[in-house]
């Protein structure tokens, strides 16, 4: 017997909460001490990071449609507990970081 | 990122929001700096390694990477957010094709490279509470491009898309998978197709991934110094 869509949905959300909890305990393990002497800090951010409302989001297919995005444009899609969001590789090469909210859940992609 | 390297987190802790930006590079990948207590993170592992933060770490997701014509297979109804940058040419980070080096700017910040393997190879690593694993790209490709491996007590196949070659790993009951044309075929019953996996009925199963980072061995490396290299 198969999932509902909403079913599916809940199990899909608490397996990413699952694996975003492991992550956290895990990253306190194994980094090893911050070296400040090796780090290089900028005085401020030279890349803009992109806060993304809900006017910068639009259906793939559409951007597709729009011809803003080739068929072989290149995307990052978060798998998140807020959801499933793309991101446009070569936008995020430039802007390091994407943060917004999907229904009061707030969300970053660092690449 | 020269790194080629990226997660999606939950930017906040107790119940506060925090503002982020680039700041900086440290063992070769960026670190990240927070409008609200100006802390430096890992913009990995989404620890705060200066600052008032420090010690506490964001929860932290996959982050996968697709061509427009994959992700619309995969996900019909997914969403794009798209900044007012101008997009060059496909979109592709220019950090994944051809044969960057790391630069001296990079290299400064590096206290000791894990000569393992080559500085700059691409592979997926995986992790779970108890396992850092990396999957050298050229090994998957060498195993006929799909892997059945364990992974903190589950069985994982690791795989190259068969178009554009990244690779994805996904939880699974096999104990095989062998290509056949773009089907990616387990002897569960399972085959996956455009990233979509369909049960031994053809419906559609859900996919679960262990957390995994498409990544380059020197920056995968220096974050999990004990990491495993799998080897067949």
């Amino acid at each position: 017997m198969h999932a509902t869509r909403d079913q599916a949905a809940v199990r899909w959300a608490v397996a990413l909460a699952l694996a975003g909890s492991m992550a956290t305990g895990l990253s306190a393990q194994v980094v090893a001490p911050f070296d400040a002497d090796r780090a290089f800090i900028a005085d401020e951010t030279i890349f803009e990071p992109f806060r993304v409302t809900d006017e910068d989001t639009r259906p793939l297919r559409e951007a597709l449609r729009q011809g803003v995005l080739a068929p072989d444009s290149w995307l990052l899609i978060m798998e998140h507990e807020a959801g499933r969001l793309a991101t446009v590789m070569d936008q995020l090469a430039y802007h390091h970081v994407a943060q917004g909210e999907i229904r009061g859940v707030p969300w970053m992609v660092s690449f | 990122m020269v790194c080629n390297t990226g997660v999606s987190m939950t930017p906040s802790l107790d119940g506060e929001t925090y503002r982020f930006e680039w700041r900086g590079l440290y063992d070769g990948v960026s670190i990240l700096w927070d409008e609200e207590t100006g802390s430096i993170w890992h913009h990995v592992t989404g620890e705060a390694l200066s600052g008032p933060m420090t010690g506490r770490s964001m929860s932290v997701f996959n982050l996968l990477q697709m061509t427009v014509e994959r992700a619309l297979a995969a996900y019909p109804d997914l969403a794009v957010a798209i900044s007012d940058r101008e997009i060059r040419g496909g979109g592709r980070a220019r950090s994944v094709d051809g044969d960057p080096e790391l630069s001296d700017r990079l290299r400064a910040t590096i206290a000791a490279e894990d000569t393992r393997r080559p500085t700059m190879e691409i592979g997926l690593g995986l992790w779970d509470e108890r396992t850092r694993r990396y999957y050298p790209v050229s090994r998957i490709r060498g195993a006929g491009g799909a892997v059945i491996d364990r992974l903190g007590g589950r069985t994982v196949a690791i795989y190259l898309e068969p178009v554009t070659g990244v690779p994805f790993a996904f939880y699974t009951r096999a104990t095989a998978a062998t290509w056949n044309g773009d089907l990616l075929e387990l002897n569960d019953g399972t085959v996956l197709r455009d990233g979509l996996l369909y049960d031994a009925g053809g419906d559609r199963g859900e996919i679960e991934r262990p957390l995994q980072l498409f990544t380059r061995w020197y920056g995968w490396a220096l974050m999990y110094p004990d990491t495993e290299i799998w080897a067949r």
